[in-house]
């Protein structure tokens, strides 16, 4: 069948209308959708394999869309596809396109970066040790090169203690508020005169705040030179962590970034992973099917060693129970019914993913936002 | 005889190669640059630890040349993309700038204007097909 942009528009189409029949479907037919759609399963093989799988997989690819409407989450992989061009000998007419968006990404992450350093130099002010996070953090870890990740903000752990101070320090310097009433466990900063997104956090999650969910990051977290300064960087098990149960399953921006962390990180520091540490994690705050969606995806595309205990441990418990929520979260929040987010809310509590105080915060925020339209 | 030596102008100043192709901002400036050939082998061989006396002495046999790199090197240091250092690490092999003695492309460096609104063209839709960003379309 030759790819059409209408036979596309049609093939999602049918896919939603496919996640809907999903959502109602009686327990026992429930399946987790795939993690993304088939234009990403190809762009990921391209980029993670080589020779014919690879090559085949590319082809495909460049038959289904021209460059020009690619998905814009897919425009972030064109730096390791010109890599894929270069190492497997393929002729590209659009190659200086693809090798752009790198030169693109370079100067963009090098230009926040620079942004960093006066951050940490803030920050250090007030003995501030900030946990560099996501992009930052794989970058640190010597997984992604700078023409390889698009640093759309630079995002930065901080301890609950010190979070006011942060901003405090963020206010004194000229530094703008991203919104006059920011949420009480993260706030987004512009620098004076620059448009670089600076988002300070104090959880590497906004869907898992517990406590002792940040306390172990903290300790877990190396510490590493990077841009002449000491900083502290969010350990490799616990990137795949967030990578693999990032909550904006509804985003194909949020969803494709985090494929390509774990990709990243996999191709660079598998024997750095602690699978037990990150199975009883993912146990414990009871998020087996976004896990099992992701691992499904980033196995079945990929080469990478996945423990298979580690798999079947995950295939068991979402066999075993109810995957509402996932289903439900593949929706976002601003459509999900007060039933829906009762029950998230629910879940929340009983997994241990949030403070009661933070869940009624929530509440109340979402409430009061819904008023507010 | 005394030797100088350079290195990349960190932290205010940011180099990657891409195929060949040295790109180098300025952070401070805002200016975006492009080096190629010769130009990025001089680059790389100055990072490596060769001096600038070793550099001139390999394009000094021919006279276009030799103004050429002198101009090119002292532009690295005048733009803030490389620096003066007092010493080097050994260099682990001949210079790459040995290659591009006989070439006909001369050392250039090539200034693509302020960073900010080089940033705000899309580096997919924007360009012109042929060289890629930072070039836009021609229409």
């Amino acid at each position: 069948m030759k790819w059409t942009l209408k036979s596309v528009g049609r093939l999602q189409r049918r896919t939603e209308a496919n996640s809907v029949t999903a959502m109602t479907a009686s327990p026992a037919e429930r399946a987790l959708a795939p993690y993304l759609d088939r234009s990403y399963a190809l762009v990921l093989r391209a980029i993670a394999q080589s020779g014919p799988a690879s090559i085949e997989a590319y082809t495909e690819w460049r038959a289904r869309t021209p460059l020009s409407a690619v998905p814009f989450a897919q425009h972030r992989a064109f730096p390791m596809l010109a890599d894929f061009v270069t190492r497997e000998n393929i002729e590209e007419r659009e190659y200086e396109r693809l090798r752009g968006v790198g030169r693109n990404l370079f100067t963009r992450s090098a230009a926040n970066l620079h942004h960093l350093r006066q951050v940490l130099d803030l920050m250090a002010q007030q003995t501030i040790a900030p946990i560099l996070l996501s992009g930052l953090a794989l970058h640190a870890h010597k997984a992604v090169r700078l023409d390889g990740m698009a640093l759309g903000a630079l995002e930065l752990l901080v301890p609950a203690a010190q979070f006011h101070v942060a901003q405090d320090l963020f206010k004194a310097n000229a530094y703008r508020p991203v919104s006059e009433r920011p949420a009480p466990d993260n706030a987004s900063w512009h620098p004076p005169s620059s448009d670089c997104l600076i988002i300070l956090r104090t959880s590497p999650l906004p869907s898992l705040t517990n406590r002792h969910f940040v306390q172990e990051c903290i300790a877990a977290s190396h510490i590493h030179q990077f841009q002449d300064r000491h900083v502290r960087v969010l350990s490799p098990t616990e990137l795949l962590f967030c990578a693999c149960v990032q909550p904006a399953i509804h985003d194909d921006i949020a969803c494709f970034t985090a494929m390509l962390q774990g990709h990243a990180l996999l191709a660079t520091v598998p024997n750095a992973i602690d699978w037990v540490a990150l199975q009883a994690r993912i146990r414990r705050h009871e998020l087996q099917a976004y896990a099992l969606a992701y691992f499904q995806f980033l196995t079945q595309h990929t080469a990478h060693d996945v423990p298979n205990t580690f798999m079947a441990a995950l295939n068991a418990k979402v066999r075993q129970d109810n995957i509402d929520e996932w289903m439900a979260d593949r929706q976002r929040a601003t459509r999900r019914s007060i039933g829906q987010k009762a029950g998230k809310a629910y879940r929340d509590l009983r997994f241990s993913r949030h403070s009661p105080s933070t869940v009624v915060g929530k509440i109340i925020r979402s409430m009061t936002r819904r008023l507010g339209r | 005889m005394t030797e100088t030596f350079l290195q990349t102008a960190e932290p205010n100043c940011s180099a990657e190669e891409f195929d060949g192709e040295l790109v180098a901002i300025n952070l401070e400036t805002g200016i975006y640059f492009s080096i190629k050939a010769s130009g990025a082998a001089i680059w790389g061989d100055l990072n490596a630890g060769h001096s600038i006396e070793t550099i001139r002495a390999l394009a000094s046999a021919r006279g276009d040349l030799a103004v050429t790199t002198d101009s090119f090197i002292q532009q690295l240091q005048d733009h803030g993309l490389m620096r003066r250092v007092d010493s080097a690490a050994v260099p682990s092999k001949a210079p790459s700038f040995a290659a591009f003695t006989d070439a006909v492309d001369l050392p250039e460096l090539e200034s693509f204007g302020d960073m900010q609104s080089l940033l705000l063209l899309d580096p997919v839709h924007e360009v012109d097909a042929e060289v890629g960003w930072p070039l836009a379309k021609k229409d």
